[in-house]
């Protein structure tokens, strides 16, 4: 990561969440994890002036109470919020779910491989990525 | 479809508006399943297959993290467990590829099946000692490329997994059967016994325990439904100790040659 401001993973699953964890640690990507379970609470940490905001978020799509594409629709209108790299982690494969999150604007969208050792290599190449990219400062 | 015992040519007779009416009905109905199956499929795909994953993940881990304080015995289980979790794998792609047979409706191709069957033997790449002969020129057919492939790499792949003799062959011809195409996949393996002639195309049987092949029991299934969707035919002739030979029949669509 080009920087060390936090990652925020938004996901329900706590075994998929697990899995982002136990590769942030394997790839010794510093950037502190944070983890919240649906949209709403993803919207709740980041308006809260308490917490970093983070460089990067990885968005699950199937979430209960607010999944990430309605997430996204409200993320993208805030200005504060907008600039946020979300790269979308996902099992879902369907076209509408790929359309709905361009047309909102992510940086990426990724399949989770069941392969746990094939899931390190995404988060690999995410973090490989966003070290070359410019990532937009907090302000 | 016979109401209340109205004969066939009374419900042909009727005003034609009803016939219509009926026509809009059945096929609203014949959606409505289609979509249904697709949500099925669906469910399959996506949300058994999760909590699958998830198992296999956390089964990985455990043998990762506590392989020092996991015995042999322990070792095992795990490695019981995540067998077990590939066959489901399996068994869920079975459904899946099942579920897509006629569903989706593909355009034919032009399918050169000599090219075809050397992709599929390259792929396969059968053991050392088991030769796929293929004893005449076969013809390009107007066909969904993916379900030839399917079908003959099902029927070489089962003809090659149950062969029993260091020496196996395994035969295919094409017969020019005038509105049709008639070919035959034959090896010199164990043969089946004829009682089981019916049971091996039905979905998920297996006539070896699956311990001994990791078979889902799937693709016989696969190639019959593909062949029965393009209008051809079936069937199996064998004995135990004669070998096996797979007869299929496809019809001629206008581009074949």
């Amino acid at each position: 990561m080009k920087d060390t401001r936090p990652i925020l993973l938004v996901e329900d699953d706590k075994v998929d969440a697990m899995a982002v964890t136990r590769a942030v640690k394997d790839l010794n990507i510093r950037n502190p994890l944070q983890t919240v379970g649906d949209g709403e609470q993803a919207l709740e940490f980041l308006r809260n002036p308490d917490n970093d905001l983070p460089c990067l978020i990885l968005l699950d799509i199937n979430m209960p109470r607010m999944n990430g594409i309605e997430f996204l629709k409200i993320a993208k209108k805030d200005e504060k919020l907008r600039r946020i790299p979300v790269v979308v982690l996902t099992t879902s494969k369907e076209d509408h779910d790929k359309f709905d999150s361009f047309d909102l604007g992510v940086a990426g969208y990724m399949i989770k491989p069941a392969d746990y050792l094939k899931f390190v290599e995404v988060v690999r190449a995410v973090d490989y990525y966003w070290t070359i990219s410019e990532i937009p400062s907090g302000t | 479809m016979n109401e209340e015992g109205r004969q066939p040519e009374q419900m042909l007779s009727d005003d034609p508006t009803d016939l219509e009416t009926r026509c809009a009905d059945l096929k609203a109905q014949l959606e409505a399943s289609n979509n249904e199956l697709k949500e099925f499929a669906y469910i399959i795909s996506h949300d058994l297959r999760a909590p699958l994953r998830a198992v296999s993940q956390l089964a990985g881990w455990i043998a990762n993290d506590y392989s020092g304080v996991l015995d042999e015995e322990g070792k095992d289980l795990i490695n019981l467990l995540l067998s077990r979790i590939d066959r489901m794998e399996g068994l869920i792609q079975g459904i899946l590829e099942y579920s897509r047979i006629g569903r989706v409706k593909e355009k034919g191709q032009r399918v050169d099946l000599n090219s075809l069957l050397g992709d599929v033997v390259d792929t396969i790449s059968p053991p050392e000692g088991i030769q796929v002969i293929v004893e005449t020129q076969l013809p390009t057919i107007m066909f969904e490329y993916e379900h030839a492939e399917q079908m003959f790499q099902h029927l070489v792949d089962n003809a090659v997994k149950f062969m029993d003799k260091p020496e196996g062959e395994i035969r295919i011809r094409a017969e020019d059967g005038g509105d049709h195409w008639k070919f035959s996949v034959a090896d010199n393996g164990p043969g089946i016994d004829p009682t089981s002639h019916d049971k091996i195309f039905q979905i998920f049987q297996t006539l070896s325990p699956r311990d001994e092949s990791e078979s889902t029991g799937i693709g016989l299934t696969l190639v019959k439904k593909i062949v029965d969707t393009s209008g051809g035919d079936i069937w199996v002739e064998s004995e135990v100790g004669a070998g096996t030979t797979f007869f299929l029949t496809l019809p001629k669509k206008g581009d074949d040659g």
